[in-house]
């Protein structure tokens, strides 16, 4: 790599020249960098050759149960309405016998991996999809079990995974961000919390957006000025660029005048590119028709789009609030999973066909799962209706798929009804000891000095599940 | 659950064999008589290190930081032309001291503060409930007061710590200082209490002393004990439900109407609350309690399975069912039971089914609710542990969720009320000690459940430890520890940062003066500083002049090239640190450049930035919702106030930019300076740009910046600037001539939802005829028009859709006209409908389309429905837009729409001189 030093007649330059050059990712990394300074001392390098280069988290928020989707248990239906001979586990709210699932399983794939009729479109990459049928998290509680999740701390105000991942990795794409959270007509509980950069530097939190928004210039703050033409814009910026030039002249070609002067060439090519990236209406029809109708399926085309251009962490959430936390009735989980199985299934087809998903890490899943036990009716909370099932932190399951793990694989059993992990237990942490791993970083050393010590994703715990590695 | 996450600081330890560097008192360096003492120190030490001093810069950059650093302001064009002609000593003293008494001052560097205190307007999450702080404004108006009257630093952190023990009375302003504790991220109990050790101790101390709280910290020698000292004295606190009001509004009437309001409030609540304990009282109720309390003892119930049970009884409050149990447990089943209950207890035990028991509990029930004065039963109502005696002041204690939910929702409604009313007066984030103090406990491995000896409080080990104070509160001794005069850090770590807010940079670490950090090598002067800090009485004010009249303020940003090898990142400070205007400062700017900052107004509640009102507002009252924080804040680097935060990091964003190209505020700043007469009336173009060089930058432009400026506006192609085509409706009406006419008519009257000739159709001079969004009514032989006028060029074509919507009836007709030429028509008989399409046309500004909707057979044609659309394009290249649709555009006035302002040449350059690095970067 060069060590040319950018003056104002080079700003002008195509996005991999200036990568080439600066060897930076996007924003703060970008054009801290340039400024020589502390920010660029700032990126780590992966320690060994990564797996997956980005990832995707599918977070079904709510907590989808897993007794009903991709952890078949036999036993639960022969226990239906009878007391299981299980300890008291503990969960939110008071629970009663056992409730069957309703939901038909089937054998899929090469692996004869058991999924529900469910998750059918899903189950159609049954071979490439690893499940993991033994996560824990802490508390049954959505608040505390969405932090862990996203950020390896219930109660901490911490970076989140796709914060530390940014940092680690930096974004291929410097006209959009490195770490984009998507969710369709408003935001998860905890709302930004999930995607915070805590201690880190702004520029690694994620970039929340509104996918249900059709216009793309309304999705990102200040993209585009409605009122003016790109002509008379394209004049403005060079007028601007004239009035920086001169100032720059005379004084000193300082690289931090020289970033600012970028920054702008930056931003008027991001109107045009995020908004390219954002526009699912580009796509051809029959595209758009095998990724199925709604918002979760728009989604899900969106993410294959900013994957394309390089987007380093892509979260698409369910949907406003906990749209999975089904405490009334387990038969919500099909209008659920109708909404967005098509999507995922799509989605995965098309990341193959394209060679994406080789080094793109999908993970699918909740907060937690859902008791097998049904949940007993309480005043406000419930409908009265005994059909649904309570928050589930003992035992769920989550998947993967691409990025380098296993496919066609199971890791991990709950006990014979499905309530708690008994068999080779993965801890959250350890999930994103495993995740890290597979982006080429030990867990251990990708760290953050903050607040007179090392800080890291997963504290001082998480162990890699060397066995979902391929 | 699993363990407590342990806190590992993960450093090896450093050798402590000198005591630490900033453990030690501070002393004054020698410094030759008459000299500057910062002069003196950054000479020598360039002396040393061979750096050259960069020479000094124009005075009027001297100026623009002070003004800046200390303002967060431009200078005035009067301060401007002072120093430019006087660059003298006496001169700047003088623009020093006034910038220090401007009231903007204070605003600048509460703002500063606001970082260290992790300031926010909102708590976090707190699931539905509003989040707000409503009254975190006042701890921010205290530090604006603190700052402007130069309150010494020593009370500015006692005031902060303990100010309640500090005051003489309820109502005292500087309560408000408490805000300091109480504006933090509210994680839950503990969260909230480490928040609050953490924010002192860095804030104050630049001490990680939360490192230590689940061991002794790593490598600084601070122990758990010293952690969980501090973690005592918080935790004995607490804040007050009421917060103590601090002030009047300013606005009686308001406040009389807020009171009004309030008093409402409580009304509801009480009502709500009477409600149940008319429910535990009722008859319905009552032998259902009894014989589920029964029950509950029977079978052992938890309160999830009398939850359950309860629920199927109509909602039985679980909280009162237990209590009934708890009750008949002490007064019908234990030895000296009440009679009456003894044998309503035996009657149970020995009933033969659950009817039995029923109608057991029902007569026990009937004659408890009609018991006489001085009986058995109504002695039992009036024991305090007896449900019955539940009246709305303890009631709530019997809420279930779904109450609990809705009296949320009332407390919501009046913390709504309190944070909104204009009436609503001032009051103090405040917190107390509790009465009883409990014991210091270290939790071990930092988890509340795994909790060690109780051990005595004590002061920070590393700073002296020892017991604080008998007969004080620990926490007034906390503060007092801090001030003190002997403790080696609170002098440096306030000068540190007053320096660094100056300079751009700090003297030592700011997160860190624990032995992770060397010896800073401009230590000796960090130390005079310090040193004469103190002796002045703790006046930031008089250390600010002492920083601001050094030479070394006052160095070019451009220094010897050779310097570079030697101290590239300028640790010395052998010229200035050139940097771009922090967020506040760079909007507050733009703000002041558009004319639209009001600084004579001080404090107040905090306002949402995207707000256009909010133009006039400084930076500094922005709300800071720390659940949301505004993708401004972030783009621009604020500092996440969830935590204490020591410096802001500085980055350059594709965002920042975005900002300055589309922003609203930006955009109405620039129009609003471009469409100012003052601006508008000016003679030529020349004296134009002169004006907005003047505004913007204070300065006159050199030849080759006006000429570059009247390029570009004479250079502007017209099409840019013409008016975006778009366009809006008109209803009107005329005799049917057969042939499109200009000579129309307006409808006299809309009313009802429609446009019509008269109040009653049927007798209104036009028979019949009106017009509504959606459809209308024709009139024989009378036109009525639909006419959408065109506000820009391009090409547009008319269509929609017609339909009959009653039976029978006359055969209507239609036309499309565009610029009063007939381009499609066709007939609507009975029960029909039809699609209408027109053809292109190539409009200007002011031309029309009609739809033109006749009756040439009579007006015995009923209603008929429409639809109708304009599409357009500016020029061929350009999309098709939808420009028109008559339903949701539906014209409600007979005058046209107030135009757009029409984009303006020199609104864009303006706009372009805002981004311009000359006006975002300090020299």
């Amino acid at each position: 790599m060069s060590h040319h030093k950018l003056t104002a007649r080079d700003i002008v330059l195509d996005r991999r020249d200036f990568l080439q050059r600066c060897g930076m990712g996007f924003g703060g990394m970008a054009l801290g960098g340039l400024l020589g300074g502390q920010a660029s001392g700032m990126t780590p390098q992966p320690h060994f050759a990564p797996k997956a280069k980005r990832v995707v988290h599918l977070f079904m928020n709510g907590g989808p149960s897993q007794v009903d989707t991709f952890d078949r248990k036999p036993k639960l239906q022969e226990f239906h309405g009878k007391t299981m001979p299980l300890d008291g586990l503990k969960t939110e709210r008071p629970t009663g016998a056992a409730l069957r699932t309703p939901f038909e399983f089937k054998r899929y794939g090469e692996s004869g991996l058991e999924v529900s009729e469910l998750f059918q479109h899903t189950a159609r990459h049954a071979d490439d999809l690893c499940v993991i049928r033994s996560m824990t998290a802490d508390v049954p509680n959505h608040e505390p079990s969405l932090m862990l999740m996203n950020c390896g701390d219930g109660r901490l105000s911490r970076p989140s995974m796709g914060s530390w991942i940014s940092y680690g990795l930096g974004s291929e794409n410097e006209n959009l961000p490195a770490y984009v959270s998507l969710c369709p007509g408003g935001m998860p509980i905890k709302r930004a919390e999930n995607w915070r950069s805590a201690f880190l530097p702004g520029s690694f939190q994620g970039t929340y957006l509104d996918s249900s928004i059709g216009e793309v210039d309304k999705m990102i703050e200040n993209l585009r000025n409605p009122l003016s033409r790109d002509s008379r814009q394209a004049r403005q910026l060079d007028f601007l660029r004239k009035l920086n030039e001169r100032h720059l002249e005379s004084h000193g070609h300082d690289p931090q005048l020289e970033a600012r002067i970028r920054s702008f060439e930056l931003a008027y090519r991001m109107q045009s590119e995020a908004t390219d990236a954002f526009d699912v209406m580009k796509e051809p029809q029959h595209v758009r028709d095998m990724y199925g109708p709604g918002p979760f399926a728009r989604q899900c085309l969106m993410a294959r789009r900013l994957l394309e251009r390089g987007v380093r962490f892509i979260q698409l959430w369910h949907g406003n609030g906990q749209p999975w936390d089904s405490h009334d009735d387990i038969e919500d989980h099909r209008r659920l999973a109708g909404e967005c199985d098509q999507g995922i299934g799509a989605f995965l087809s098309d990341l193959k066909m394209r060679g994406l998903l080789d080094e793109t890490l999908v993970l699918w899943g909740g907060e937690f799962g859902r008791t097998p036990a049904v949940e007993l009716p309480q005043a406000g909370s419930n409908k009265g209706v005994m059909k649904g099932r309570d928050h589930n932190h003992y035992g769920f399951t989550v998947w993967m798929a691409g990025g380098g793990v296993k496919g066609g694989h199971v890791h991990g059993a709950t006990d014979e009804f499905g309530y708690k992990a008994v068999e080779n237990p993965v801890h959250v942490h350890d999930l994103h000891a495993t995740m890290l791993h597979l982006l080429g970083f030990d867990h251990e050393r990708l760290t953050y000095h903050y607040s007179g010590r090392d800080f890291r994703l997963t504290d001082v715990h998480g162990k890699v599940v060397q066995d979902v590695i391929a | 659950m699993r363990p407590f996450l342990a806190l590992a600081c993960l450093f090896s330890a450093v050798s402590a064999e000198e005591p630490h560097w900033a453990y030690v008192p501070p002393v004054k360096a020698g410094v030759p008589e008459g000299a500057h003492p910062v002069d003196a120190l950054l000479t020598a030490t360039w002396e040393q290190d061979k750096l050259v001093p960069a020479p000094l810069a124009e005075p009027r950059q001297w100026l623009a930081r002070a003004a800046y650093t200390l303002t967060g302001l431009p200078p005035t064009d009067g301060q401007l032309r002072r120093i430019e002609s006087n660059p003298d000593e006496a001169t700047w003293a003088a623009l020093i001291d006034e910038l220090l008494a401007s009231p903007a001052y204070g605003e600048r560097w509460a703002r500063h503060w606001m970082d260290v205190a992790r300031y926010a307007d909102t708590r976090g999450y707190n699931f539905d409930q509003d989040n707000r702080y409503p009254f975190a404004y006042t701890y921010r108006d205290w530090l604006i007061r603190a700052f402007n009257e130069d309150l010494p630093y020593d009370s500015f952190v006692k005031l902060q710590v303990a100010a309640d023990h500090l005051v003489d009375r309820p109502d005292h302003p500087d309560l408000a200082a408490l805000g300091f504790l109480t504006v933090g991220l509210r994680g839950g109990g503990v969260e909230t209490i480490d928040d609050r050790v953490d924010v002192v101790t860095r804030g104050f101390l630049s001490s990680t002393v939360a490192c230590a709280r689940c061991h002794d910290h790593k490598t600084d020698p601070i122990s758990t004990e010293d952690y969980y000292s501090l973690y005592s004295i918080f935790e004995n606190t607490d804040e007050p439900e009421e917060k103590p009001v601090i002030g009047k509004p300013a606005d009686e009437a308001a406040f009389q109407a807020y009171q009004v309001e309030v008093g409402k409030l409580e009304d509801a609540d009480r009502a709500v609350r009477q409600q149940l304990v008319d429910h535990v009282r009722s008859k319905e109720a009552l032998p259902n309690y009894l014989e589920l309390a029964w029950r509950a003892k029977k079978e052992d119930w938890n309160h999830g399975k009398a939850t359950s049970e309860g629920f199927k009884r109509g909602r039985l409050r679980p909280n009162a069912l237990l209590r009934w149990r708890d009750f008949l447990n002490e007064h019908a089943w234990s030895e000296g039971a009440s009679p009456r209950l003894k044998l309503w207890a035996e009657g149970m035990d020995a009933a033969a089914d659950d009817g039995a028991r029923k109608a057991l509990c029902e007569a026990l029930a009937g004659e408890w609710l009609g018991a006489g004065e001085g009986s058995e039963l109504a002695g039992l109502s009036a024991n305090g542990g007896c449900p019955l005696s539940y009246g709305v002041d303890r009631i709530s204690q019997f809420m279930d969720v779904e109450d609990g939910n809705q009296r949320r929702q009332r407390v919501g409604a009046m913390s709504k009320l309190m944070a909104e009313h204009p009436g609503s007066p001032p009051r103090a984030m405040s917190l107390g000690d509790r009465p009883e103090w409990s014991k210091a406990v270290v939790f071990k491995r930092g988890n509340p459940a795994n909790r060690g000896e109780p051990f005595e409080r004590h002061w920070l080990g590393f700073l002296g430890g020892g017991p604080f104070a008998e007969g004080k509160s620990p926490r007034l001794s906390l503060a007092e520890k801090i001030a003190d005069p002997s403790n080696p850090l609170t002098a440096r770590v306030i000068v540190n940062r007053v320096w660094a807010w100056h300079f751009g940079a700090p003297l030592a670490e700011p997160g860190d003066f624990g032995p992770q950090t060397p010896v800073p090598p401009l230590l000796s002067l960090l130390d005079t500083l310090a040193v004469e800090f103190e002796e002045s009485g703790w006046s930031l004010k008089q250390l600010q002049r002492r920083i601001l009249t050094s030479q070394s303020f006052r160095r070019g940003a451009e220094g010897a090239a050779e310097n570079d090898r030697i101290d590239e990142a300028n640790t010395r400070f052998w010229k200035w640190n050139r940097r771009r205007l922090d967020f506040e400062s760079m909007r507050d700017r733009v703000l002041a450049a558009g004319g639209s900052l009001d600084i004579g107004s001080t404090g107040g509640r905090s306002v949402r930035l995207e707000d256009p009102a909010a133009d006039a507002r400084r930076s500094v009252y922005a709300f800071v919702d720390r659940y949301a924080l505004p993708g401004t804040f972030v783009s621009f680097d604020l500092p996440h106030p969830d935590h204490h935060s020591p410096k802001r990091v500085d980055t350059t964003v594709p965002q920042q930019a975005l900002y300055f190209l589309n922003g609203p505020m930006v955009l109405r700043q620039a129009a609003k300076l471009a469409a100012d007469p003052a601006f508008r009336d000016l003679p030529d173009d020349r004296a134009r740009v002169h004006l907005i060089y003047q505004k913007l930058f204070r300065r006159v432009p050199s030849d080759d910046e006006v000429l570059l400026a009247l390029d570009w506006i004479g250079s502007a192609a017209p099409a840019d600037y013409a008016p975006p085509l778009g366009g809006y409706w008109e209803v009107r009406h005329a005799p049917d001539g057969g042939a499109p006419t200009d000579s129309l008519e307006a409808f006299p009257i809309f009313a009802d939802g429609v446009w019509k000739t008269g109040p009653d159709p049927a007798t209104a001079p036009v028979r019949w005829l009106n017009a509504g969004p959606n459809g209308g009514h024709a009139s024989a032989h009378h036109v009525m028009v639909l006419r959408w006028r065109a506000a820009g060029a391009g090409q547009v074509k008319m269509s929609g859709s017609l339909r009959r919507t009653q039976k029978g009836g006359d055969t209507l007709a239609w036309r499309i006209d565009g610029k009063g030429m007939v381009q499609s028509e066709g007939q609507l008989p009975a029960e029909a409908s039809a699609e209408m399409e027109g053809s292109w046309v190539t409009v200007e500004a002011g031309d029309a389309l009609d739809l033109v909707i006749r009756a040439p057979q009579g007006d015995a044609c009923g209603g008929v429905a429409w639809t109708v659309k304009v599409q357009g394009r500016e020029n061929d290249s350009a999309g098709l837009v939808e420009l028109g649709d008559f339903a949701s555009q539906f014209p409600i006035s007979n005058d046209p729409p107030a135009a757009a302002a029409a984009p303006d040449p020199w609104a864009d350059l303006i706009q372009m001189l805002l981004a311009s690095n000359e006006f975002h970067f300090i020299d």
